[in-house]
């Protein structure tokens, strides 16, 4: 049986996929953003979304860590699709966390990912965690 | 505090002929040390911002921010910075800053931006606060960027307008 | 090197160059033109440099490459010359290169190469492109592996946010690259006050004159210049420090009290 080209398989490619999982302190976030900008890089998106993708990740982590329990963890994924990156990144809180969504920091973040969103929900047997969930194109929308 | 404004500066003076004051070795290893420039003791390791890190220091991570202050010509003050702009070194920024801005209003105020490698949307707050201060003051703030990582937030904030940007100290307009 | 004249056939087509679509056919000729004619500006400023450690060859590469983004950027209609624009434009340009070589001890000289190219490519494909290049549009246009350019991308954020004193810092007894950037900063900045300085030279008696061109616009030792002027090196020390005081304090008279 011939060799079939990925672009021929049934199913989508599944995207490559990273996952970092850091303390959650600031002083660990270049290490994240890195990641993002690395990632961005080999997928070959222009350079601009390269650095639009790592200052997004920047202060998504950076307002997470901000309201993480303490002594807990950051957790980052990536998804890498052929012209976009999904980001997920998370931190368990207290119980009475909320994001602020009014600040500068969230006004840039809107404006350097394609798409943003914030999900508040339990994880791990029930304690409270927030999740910023991005995407960012490989270039310009058309 | 250093006086970071006092040091005049031989503008023609080429080569050895004139050394009064060489460059120093400044105490943190990434600043940018220049001939005339006076180093900011810049306030202790620790952010300024309370930290929700209670784990172990950060000894173990270099998180760095080289800060100097210079005076390249008359009539004009220059903070170099070097490294990464994010939420735990924009404090430093801004105290050097706030510094910079509170002497003597006749000097323009130069802000080379050349060494940073990255700016987040903290450091941006940073530069933005100064820039109003800078307008409400009615003196000139020129920023001196080349790289991507510097540019390219303060266009896709839509700041850049807010300064004067310059691919070059040479390029600052005279008074 | 009041060169103005000797460019004078170039200034119509600056103009033309900037008024031509991103897209217009015209424009790589006419760059090419551009960029061969302005050439000893470049030239010109990348021997001002000579002598720092680094091949002439190099230095005038980095230097056109700083006349290609002078040329891209020039806007004629906002008034002003171009040599007031380009000079700085260029001279920066060596600079950075200047400052860049203190990753000399930890890059590959590869690397090195690939820097300054990549650093043209950019700005060439974000011309043609009409937005920031990606890696694969960089390597194609270097003919280059994409490995390479990430490589080489990497590099250039790596090598930028480290301590210039500190790399230099293991050869004892070396200027340090704060050292090498301060002078060449402060030869640069002389670029800066020819304009304002031209009234006050045209006010100098013309043996004076002379002297101060040669020795900062013509980057001539003093030992060269007495000889061309036909005093003795003492002599010309003395009337270049006399000179230069009268300047100085005629430049900025409020700082005088310092």
């Amino acid at each position: 049986m011939p060799q079939q080209e990925p672009s021929s398989a049934p199913a989508e490619p599944r995207a490559a996929s990273v996952e970092i999982r850091t303390a959650a302190r600031a002083a660990l976030i270049p290490t994240v953003r890195a990641v993002a900008s690395d990632l961005a890089a080999r997928a070959d998106f222009d350079l601009d979304a390269i650095s639009d993708l790592r200052m997004a990740v920047d202060e998504a982590c950076a307002t997470l860590v901000g309201l993480a329990e303490p002594g807990s963890s950051l957790r980052c994924t990536f998804d890498v699709h052929d012209e976009r990156i999904d980001v997920a990144a998370q931190v368990l809180t207290g119980a009475d966390a909320t994001l602020p969504t009014d600040s500068f920091g969230w006004r840039v973040l809107q404006t350097l990912a394609d798409q943003v969103a914030v999900e508040t929900g339990a994880v791990d047997g029930g304690r409270p965690a927030l999740t910023i969930r991005l995407h960012k194109l490989a270039g310009p929308a058309l | 505090m250093v006086d970071s404004h006092g040091s005049r500066h031989d503008t023609y003076r080429s080569g050895p002929e004139g050394s009064p004051s060489r460059p120093r070795r400044c105490a943190r290893p990434s600043s940018v040390v220049r001939p005339h420039t006076e180093v900011i003791p810049l306030p202790g390791s620790a952010p300024a911002e309370p930290s929700r890190d209670d784990g172990a220091p950060d000894q173990d991570l270099l998180v760095d921010l080289g800060v100097a202050v210079s005076s390249p010509r008359a009539g004009l003050t220059v903070l170099t910075v070097r490294g990464e702009v994010d939420a735990l070194t924009a404090p430093r920024l801004a105290t050097a800053l706030d510094e910079l801005m509170s002497g003597p209003d006749d000097h323009r105020v130069a802000l080379d931006l050349q060494g940073v490698t990255f700016l987040a949307s903290s450091g941006l707050g940073v530069l933005i606060d100064t820039a109003r201060r800078a307008a409400r003051d009615d003196r000139t703030l020129v920023v001196v960027a080349t790289a991507r990582a510097v540019l390219r937030p303060l266009e896709v904030t839509g700041s850049a307008q807010l300064f004067t940007v310059v691919p070059d100290l040479t390029a600052i307009p005279g008074p | 090197m009041t060169a103005d004249p000797e460019y004078a056939h170039l200034t119509p087509l600056l103009e033309e160059y900037s008024g031509l679509e991103p897209d217009d056919p015209r424009r790589e000729e006419l760059r090419d033109r551009l960029v061969t004619g302005y050439l000893p500006v470049a030239q010109h400023i990348a021997r001002r440099f000579n002598h720092r450690g680094e091949p002439l060859d190099d230095l005038v590469q980095v230097a056109t490459v700083g006349l290609i983004n002078a040329i891209d950027r020039f806007d004629p209609g906002k008034g002003g010359e171009f040599f007031s624009f380009a000079v700085p434009t260029i001279s920066g340009e060596v600079r950075r290169h200047f400052r860049d070589q203190s990753w000399s001890m930890r890059v590959p000289r590869r690397l090195k190469d690939m820097h300054v190219s990549i650093n043209g490519a950019v700005s060439e494909l974000s011309q043609t492109l009409g937005r920031s290049p990606k890696p694969s549009e960089i390597a194609r246009h270097l003919d280059l592996p994409v490995n390479e350019v990430l490589e080489g991308l990497e590099a250039a954020e790596a090598y930028r946010s480290s301590s210039l004193d500190e790399m230099l810092s293991s050869e004892d007894g070396s200027a340090t690259v704060g050292e090498l950037v301060g002078d060449a900063d402060a030869e640069l900045d002389r670029v800066d006050y020819r304009e304002s300085l031209r009234p006050l030279l045209a006010e100098l008696a013309p043996r004076e004159r002379t002297i101060v061109m040669l020795r900062f616009f013509g980057n001539r030792t003093q030992t060269q210049i007495a000889s061309e002027v036909g005093i003795s090196q003492m002599h010309v020390s003395r009337l270049l420090a006399q000179t230069l005081t009268r300047l100085r304090d005629r430049l900025d008279p409020g700082e005088r009290a310092l």
